[in-house]
This record gives C-alpha cells, sequence and structure tokens, in this order.
C-alpha cells in the first residue's frame, strides 16, 4: 500500500518539475492558501471589528501591514480576505463546471432534441451580460449575502461556457474508433463517457476550474468596488471598497490599497500561470509518454 | 447448395449534407448497394478513396443508419433494433479497425476491453473465467495473456496491437468480422500472419467476413468473393479470382492495371490520364467512371448503366454494371 | 557518369533526453550506410517503418535538427567545381545546394500547402528565395512553362490548396521541388495514402521529370511494387543499416538476404494462390540493436557466428551487395 503512496508522490513530483513555470506558480497558489487558511486562524482579535488597533498607521514590526482608518490591522484583515475570496472563488468555479459539464455531457451524447434544449439555456446564459445581472442580483440579497451565496450567483452566470465547451469534446471523441470499440465490448454509453472519455476532457477541466477562481474574485471584486458585495465580510473586494471610500490613496494610507490590490494581482497571476502549467502537463501528446509502463511500477515496488 | 445468407444489403443508400442550412450540398456515399455474404465466406468491398466502402461497412455495423434502403442481419433490419436485440447484434457481428491504435483508448490497457468483452456479454461469469477466455482467445492470435495483460496501446507495435483487436472481437465467438483496412497500418513483414489469422477463422470459428479494403493483392488472397465500388456504386460483383483475373467492368481493368507489380519484368507500358475535380463525378445523372473511361459514350455521360448479370467462365454469376454489357 | 552524391559511413542518431537534460537513450537511426548516387539514375530505398529510412532522408537533404544529431561520416555533392558536404556547410554553401541541386519531397507533403496562399504565390515565394533578383513576369513565364511540361493544368496556380484533391496537391509539390532544376530529387513516400490509379499518375510524373532534367531520384519508400516498377537499383534497409543493394531486376530475381528474400515473398499476387508466410517477431529497438547481425532474432537461418559478429557487406555479384555471413 504505501509503494502506491509512495508512485503517487513520485508522480506529483514529477509534475512539478516539469516546467519551472510549474513549480513557481505552485508555490505562489500555496501561499496564498497558507495565507488563507492556516495563518487566519491565528489571528488574535476579529480582524472585522472597528477600532480594536490605532489607526491609519504605517507597517510596521507591530502592524505589519499596517492600520485602517477603521482601526483595522491591514495584515490580519488581509489573511480573512484571502480565505473569503478563495472560497467564493471555488465555490463559484466548482458549481458552475460541474452543472455545465454534466449538461454539456449529455448534450454531447444524447444529441436531438435534448441537446438543443440544453443548448438554448445555455447559449442564452452565455450571451447575458454577466456583471448588470450580477449587480441587480446582489441588490435584490444584499442583506443575506455571504461568501457561499456570492459563489453560487456567481456560478448562476458562468455555467453556460462549460457546456459548450464539454459538449464539443464529447461530440468529437463519439467519432472516434474506441468509443466504437468500447460499444462492441458491451461497455454501456454511461460507462464510456465517465471511463473512457474524463482522461481526454481532464486537461481542460483542470485548467478551467483554476482560471475559473480568477473569474469568480475578479467578478466579486468589481461588484465590490460598486459596494454591491457584502461589506460587513472581509474579502479582497470589500478591502478595497474600504480602502477608496476613506480616500486611502489620497491621504497616502498606500498600505490600504496596496495589500488588497497586490493581492489579488498576485493570486491572478500565480493561477494563470499553474493552470496554463496544468494544461501542458496533461496534453495528451506529453502525457502518454509519461503512462507508466508495467515495468517502472513493478521496479519501483 | 447455397449456404444461407448471413448479410443482405438490399439498395442501401447513404446521403450526407455537408455544409450549413443554407448553403449545403448533399453527397451520396452510397448509392443503391446490393450485396450479401454467406456463411463461413470472405466478401471484400474493394474500392479507392471515396469510394464509400468504409461508409457502407459502418452501415452495416449499425454505427450509421442508411438514408433508403436495408441492411439485414439474418433477417433482422439493423436499423430498426434496439435494447437486448442491439446487445445481440453485437454480440454476433464485431469490428476491427483500420488504425489499432485509434481503436483502443490510449488511456486505457488494453486488457480492460478483452475482460470487459467477455464479462459484459456474458461469456464468463467471473473474473478467472473471463481471463481463462480471454486466454484462448489470445492464443488463436499467437499472443498471450501475460504479454499483453497491463499493458497500454502505445506500448504494442502495430501488428501486435491489431492482433489483440482481433482477439477481442473473437471472444464473443461472432458469426461475423467487419474488417476495415485491417492490414493496411501493418508493416509488410507481418501482415500476412493477420491475413491468414483471419482466413483460417472461416473454417475454425465457422465465420464470414467482410473484407474492406483498396489493396486488390491482399482481397485476392482473403476473398471468396469480391465487390468493387466506385463512387458509391457497386460496379462490378462476383467471384474473387474470376473478378480479378477476368474482370469486365473498364474501372476494374483500369485498377488491375495501375497496381504496381513487384515484379520489374511487368512495367507499366502505357500512360493514364488523371482525374480532374472529383466532387463533380459524385453526382453525374451516368456512370460514375464516365468522365475517365476510355469506352465511355453519350448514353453512359447521361443514364445510369443497370445491374447486368451475367455467367462467369466458370459459371458463377457475375454483376457488371455497365452499359457495354447490357442492353 | 558521374556521382552526384556520396554518402560515406553515416551515422545519424536520435538522442533523447530527459526534463533534466540528461541523455536517456540513443536511438541508432542511420547506423553506418554509405551509398553512391550516380547522375540519371533512379535509386529506390527500401524497407519498413523503423528502419531509418526517412532519417537517411533528411540526412541526405541536409535537414539535421535536434533531437536529430550526426555523429560521424559525410553526404557530399556534385556541384560542378567542387563537392560540398551538405552536413557541414554554411549558409552559402546551403543556398546553392538547396533547391538548385537537391531538392526534398517529404512524407506527408500535400499538407506542406500553406493553406492561405494560392499556388502561385508558393511558386513566387521559392523562386525569390533561391534567386538574386526576382522579376514577376519572368517567373510566371518559368512556372507556365514548367506546369505545361509536367502536363499540370494551369487553372491549378489561381486555386487554394483546398479545392485541390490529394493527388494533384502532391503533383504541385512535386512541381515545386523541380521549378529550379535539380539534379537530385529526394521523396520520401510520395505515393503513400494515394488511390492506386493516382500513384500510378505520380510515379509517371517522377519519371517523367527525370527524363526531362536528366535528374537523379531517390525514392524511399516501404513499397515493393513501386520499387519494381520505376526503379535502377534499389538499396534495402533494415534497423539502421543498408543490408543489401544493387540493381532492381537483380534484387527480385535472385535476392541474397534472407530478410529480402522474406520481404519479397511474402508480398500477395494476384493469380497466386500460395499460402505467404510473415516473419515472426517485430524489428529491433534501435535503442539497443542486437548483437551481430541485427536480424539474427528473426532470422530462420541464424546460427553462431551471426549472433555474435555484424555481416560486412560483400559483393555478391555486378553491382549487386549484400550483407549475410551465408554468403560465404
Amino acid at each position: 500500500m504505501s509503494s502506491r503512496i509512495k508512485h503517487y508522490i513520485n508522480r506529483f513530483e514529477i509534475f512539478l518539475r516539469h516546467r519551472t513555470s510549474i513549480t513557481i506558480s505552485f508555490t505562489m497558489v500555496m501561499a496564498i492558501l497558507v495565507l488563507g487558511f492556516v495563518v487566519s486562524n491565528f489571528a488574535p482579535f476579529d480582524p472585522r471589528r472597528w477600532n480594536v488597533v490605532p489607526r491609519d498607521q504605517p507597517p510596521s514590526q507591530k502592524y505589519l501591514l499596517g492600520t485602517t482608518t477603521l482601526g483595522q490591522d491591514v495584515f490580519w484583515l488581509l489573511t480573512y480576505s484571502i480565505r473569503n475570496s478563495i472560497i467564493l472563488g471555488v465555490v463559484g468555479s466548482v458549481v458552475g463546471l460541474a452543472i455545465g459539464g454534466l449538461l454539456g455531457l449529455i448534450a454531447g451524447y444524447k444529441g436531438g432534441l435534448t441537446e438543443k434544449i440544453i443548448l438554448v439555456f445555455a447559449d442564452t446564459f452565455i450571451v447575458i451580460p454577466g456583471l448588470p445581472i450580477l449587480i441587480l442580483l446582489s441588490t435584490m440579497v444584499k442583506k443575506q449575502l455571504n461568501m457561499v451565496l456570492l459563489g453560487l450567483i456567481i456560478a448562476s452566470l458562468t455555467w453556460g461556457m462549460p457546456v459548450r465547451n464539454v459538449r464539443s469534446m464529447v461530440l468529437s471523441l463519439r467519432e472516434r474508433e474506441f468509443t466504437y470499440t468500447s460499444l462492441f465490448s458491451g461497455f454501456k454509453i454511461f460507462n464510456v463517457i465517465l471511463s473512457e472519455y474524463t482522461p481526454h476532457i481532464l486537461p481542460w477541466v483542470a485548467a478551467s476550474f483554476i482560471s475559473r477562481i480568477n473569474m469568480a474574485i475578479g467578478m466579486e471584486v468589481t461588484l465590490a468596488v460598486f459596494g454591491l458585495s457584502s461589506l460587513g465580510e472581509a474579502t479582497l473586494g470589500t478591502m478595497i471598497y474600504w480602502a477608496l471610500q476613506y480616500q486611502s490613496v489620497l491621504r497616502g494610507l498606500w498600505w490600504w490599497i496596496f495589500a488588497p490590490v497586490g493581492t489579488v494581482v498576485f493570486i491572478v497571476l500565480s493561477f494563470y500561470m499553474l493552470s496554463g502549467g496544468v494544461a501542458e502537463y496533461l496534453n495528451p501528446r506529453t502525457r502518454l509518454y509519461r503512462i507508466v509502463t508495467k515495468e517502472e511500477v513493478e521496479e519501483s515496488e | 447448395m447455397a449456404l444461407p445468407k448471413i448479410l443482405q444489403v438490399k439498395d442501401a443508400t447513404k446521403v450526407f449534407k455537408i455544409g450549413g442550412l443554407l448553403f449545403g450540398t448533399k453527397l451520396t456515399a452510397v448509392d443503391h448497394a446490393n450485396l450479401e455474404v454467406e456463411k463461413e465466406k470472405v466478401l471484400s468491398l474493394v474500392g479507392e478513396s471515396g469510394s464509400g466502402k468504409t461508409t457502407l461497412s459502418r452501415m452495416v455495423l449499425g454505427l450509421l443508419k442508411p438514408t433508403s434502403g436495408q441492411i439485414l442481419y439474418k433477417g433482422m433490419n439493423i436499423a430498426e433494433i434496439k435494447g437486448r436485440e442491439l446487445m445481440r447484434f453485437r454480440k454476433e457481428v464485431q469490428p476491427i479497425f483500420q488504425n489499432p491504435f485509434e481503436a483502443f483508448n490510449p488511456y486505457k490497457k488494453v486488457d480492460r476491453y478483452l475482460l470487459g468483452t467477455a464479462l459484459n456479454y456474458e461469456m464468463a461469469k467471473s473474473n478467472k473465467d473471463a481471463r481463462k477466455i480471454v486466454e484462448d482467445s489470445l492464443e488463436t492470435v499467437g499472443l498471450s495473456l501475460n504479454k499483453v495483460e497491463g499493458r497500454y496501446p502505445h506500448e504494442f507495435s502495430g501488428g501486435e496491437l491489431q492482433r489483440v483487436s482481433i482477439a477481442r472481437a473473437l471472444i464473443t465467438n461472432p458469426s461475423m468480422l467487419v474488417a476495415d483496412e485491417p492490414v493496411s497500418m501493418v508493416d509488410a513483414s507481418t501482415r500476412m500472419s493477420i491475413l491468414n489469422i483471419l482466413m483460417d477463422l472461416k473454417k475454425s470459428h465457422e465465420m464470414s467476413i467482410l473484407y474492406v479494403t483498396h489493396d486488390l493483392d491482399t482481397a485476392y488472397y482473403v476473398s471468396d468473393e469480391i465487390a468493387v465500388m466506385c463512387r458509391g456504386c457497386i460496379i462490378e460483383y462476383g467471384n474473387a479470382e474470376d473478378v480479378l483475373t477476368d474482370p469486365l467492368h473498364p474501372y476494374t481493368k483500369m485498377l488491375l492495371e495501375s497496381l504496381p507489380h513487384p515484379d520489374p519484368k511487368l512495367r507499366w507500358k502505357n500512360k493514364i490520364k488523371l482525374a480532374g475535380l472529383e466532387v463533380k463525378e459524385y453526382e453525374t445523372a451516368g456512370c460514375k467512371f464516365s468522365k475517365r473511361c476510355p469506352f465511355a459514350d453519350e448514353k453512359c455521360l447521361e443514364e445510369r448503366p443497370p445491374d447486368v448479370v451475367l455467367k462467369d467462365k466458370s459459371g458463377s454469376q457475375r454483376m457488371v454494371k455497365c452499359w457495354r454489357y447490357g442492353a | 557518369m558521374n556521382n552526384i552524391l556520396e554518402v560515406e559511413n553515416l551515422k545519424a542518431y536520435y538522442l533523447l533526453k530527459t526534463v533534466s537534460g540528461v541523455i536517456a537513450a540513443k536511438v541508432h537511426a542511420v547506423d553506418g550506410v554509405s551509398l553512391t548516387i550516380k547522375s540519371g539514375e533512379i535509386v529506390g530505398i527500401a524497407g519498413e517503418s523503423g528502419c531509418g529510412k526517412s532519417t537517411l532522408a533528411k540526412a541526405m537533404y541536409g535537414w539535421i535538427a535536434p533531437p536529430l544529431q550526426i555523429f560521424e561520416g559525410s553526404v557530399f555533392y556534385d556541384v560542378g567545381d567542387k563537392k560540398i558536404n551538405i552536413l557541414k556547410a554554411d549558409e552559402e554553401g546551403l543556398r546553392r545546394i538547396w533547391w538548385n541541386i537537391v531538392s526534398y519531397i517529404p512524407q506527408g507533403s500535400m499538407d506542406v500547402l500553406n493553406p492561405t496562399m494560392r499556388i502561385k504565390d508558393h511558386f513566387f515565394n521559392v523562386i525569390k528565395f533561391h534567386s538574386e533578383n526576382f522579376d514577376k513576369e519572368e517567373a510566371e513565364k518559368t512556372v507556365l512553362k514548367h506546369l505545361d511540361e509536367l502536363g499540370l493544368p494551369r487553372e491549378v496556380l489561381t486555386s487554394f490548396p483546398h479545392q485541390l484533391s490529394g493527388g494533384m496537391k502532391q503533383r504541385v509539390v512535386i512541381a515545386l521541388a523541380t521549378i529550379l532544376g535539380c539534379n537530385v530529387i529526394i521523396a520520401d513516400e510520395p505515393t503513400t495514402a494515394l488511390d492506386v490509379m493516382v500513384q500510378r499518375g505520380i510515379l509517371q510524373l517522377l519519371t517523367d521529370i527525370q527524363k526531362k532534367l536528366n535528374c537523379s531520384i531517390i525514392l524511399i519508400t516501404h513499397d515493393m511494387g513501386v520499387h519494381a516498377q520505376i526503379t535502377d537499383r534499389i538499396a534495402i534497409m533494415y534497423a539502421g543499416k543498408i543490408v543489401e543493394m544493387g540493381p532492381t531486376d537483380r534484387i527480385f530475381e535472385d535476392p541474397q538476404q534472407p530478410y529480402t528474400k522474406f520481404l519479397i515473398s511474402s508480398l500477395p499476387r494476384i493469380g497466386d494462390k500460395s499460402k505467404k508466410t510473415s516473419i515472426g517477431g517485430r524489428p529491433p529497438s534501435l535503442i539497443k540493436p542486437p548483437k551481430g547481425c541485427r536480424f539474427h532474432p528473426r532470422c530462420p537461418l541464424a546460427t553462431e557466428i551471426c549472433r555474435e559478429v555484424e555481416p560486412p557487406l560483400v559483393k555478391v555479384n555486378h553491382e549487386h551487395y549484400a550483407s549475410c555471413h551465408l554468403l560465404r
């Protein structure tokens, strides 16, 4: 059993060393996640509360990233914000991808009327301009807006594109001869899609998942700047909102605006690099050469 | 005494629509084809690319539905079977594809398909029994389970993987194999052993084979009967030995003449004229070969020739779709 | 008749490296090949997939790019006043040789045409690149004359590649390769994937060009029938080496090497109902080729010495060479 684990660890190492961009971006992403999910637990107080620390302090040894006009510690506030933004990003990405992907699989394989109906709905959602709807929806539910809800709202607007992408992948896979071989081997359609098509679709899914996180975070920031996010919560967007509200730039409180903006840029960059690296690593052409042969497994045992 | 017919293709036609809603065109890939495959016989379907032979073979496998006409397997209309009957059909009619590396999913081990076939069609109840059946099948093609087990397609050579393909098809003990260019991607030095395997199956497994190819030499080697296709129409059909040594249709003659014989003493003597734009050949009202035929006259260009049935020198039936042989 | 091309003990290997740059494997694609081509002859290089013939073609043309590397040997072209080794030539030398002395028709060459350019622009590009001054009118005249000589319709010039059939594209590529006249044409599988009748037309075209330009053709294909039809001499390759070489009719009538014998006798022929057999096993790995004769694991006549010592190429007859220990 432990040799299997060693095997997977080995494969993961190969992935990390495949390209320098992967090693670097993975480290960056890990740094973000650690900050958001580990470090945030050590906050000595709730970073959202006002007037906990002296106001308008520049970064120092005591206050690592300075303090805000509302008496908040920027560093601890940032860790909470990262956590919330990532949660909302992942929810938005996964839910949208799951719904869209599933519908795309069904549309691609079934064809006929089912496909046409699914496509009509998906196309409608692709074409609807996301931002105005987002603004509308968030004004309506403003009171109860938490991270998961915000993520779901974003998912509900972005599930259209995966339908089209997955469907076109399934359409081309359906015509390939190994599909016929599977059918003539007695496998049912469902089994074929799950078992045989997944490895082909996986590169796109992995890359899409990561880039959609960026998109969701970006959407939240946009909403927040308009004052439409959950302003009581700590997110990267709301930090920017409050910093702008209190004229942090004009008043020279550069640390307050720089922290969330810099973090957003850092997150977007690192996730983007990682998604590119993952897509390239999982690219069918390079991947086949890395499929472990029987001998390699025996050797490692 | 004629043996019962396993497969009957009756006036099968397949029309594809190409292009969009407004400006699309139609392509008649198979044009009123008629043929029959008897029990324990090999029928070769021969033609160049674009002749419709692959489309016809896909219709026989039930992967495409004919636009008109019928394809009957043991009397059943293939286009209408569903559910349990479909499973039964697929158990009895199995395919072998041209490119073995495309016939298997590159991300899956090949034994998935071998064991899967054995279990899904209930040839075996347990994994242990399935392995026994797969082992026997692999032995027929000259391989063994421990050489094949746990391996991915890219770990095999083309010839070996094609044998695995054949072994998989044999597991359900089918009555008919539809082999689409099974050896064209295999090296010349291993080609013959695969063809020998196929030929031996006729007697050892009571199998009929529909052998689709562009290679007349291998068609001669394996077949009992042959049907020659040109742009969707079957233009000559009969006993393989007779058709290939004594061709009647001008197209068949020209095809045979153009074969590069591996004998320096038999070099081409005349020059050949090549086709212009091919698409035009599909849509003629007359004979599909008329634009290139040295014997064509006005009637050939305007009217579709009938299926003329004659008797061969050896007494067997020959069909030629040519105005030169019938009024 | 002088030698237009001389290949001497050519060793071209592919170096496969791991991610960190360590050399993981050396593929001995061309492992000590010597060959001379006289002017005006058609020489065929036969062999199955993986025997190294495509690599040999690339090396003869001087197209060496990583992971392919030349380890030993030379390829000399006779350019009139001297002989140039294309493997060591500088840019000036290459410009002199490529397209003027030697043309290359690669495998799958129907796909080398740029789908966004008309055929006439393809021709103009070739002429522009290989001559000092480019005069559009002159060029147009040359192209039209060339097409007429080769029997290609003039309408082809204004077409885009996707409007042409596979056979027509191949003829266009051959016309492109010979537009500036040349002494040697290297054609790598020019008729694979083409129908039998189109293949005949293409081979006809090649022989017509050969007569008009009096050039040599090196035809690389696995199809023995094609070799029988148009070549003067054949070289049979196996696992990176030439195992037999000689005049075409001698090779077919009296093959000496067991591999050649098997290859020719296993070909199905119409009219021949005898049972044909294949050679067992598969071609050896070029990373670790077998010791001794490379064919010995599959050869039914292999003896002790075949397993240990590599047989040299010996003269069997006038111009007919083969490498097999059983010939002594």
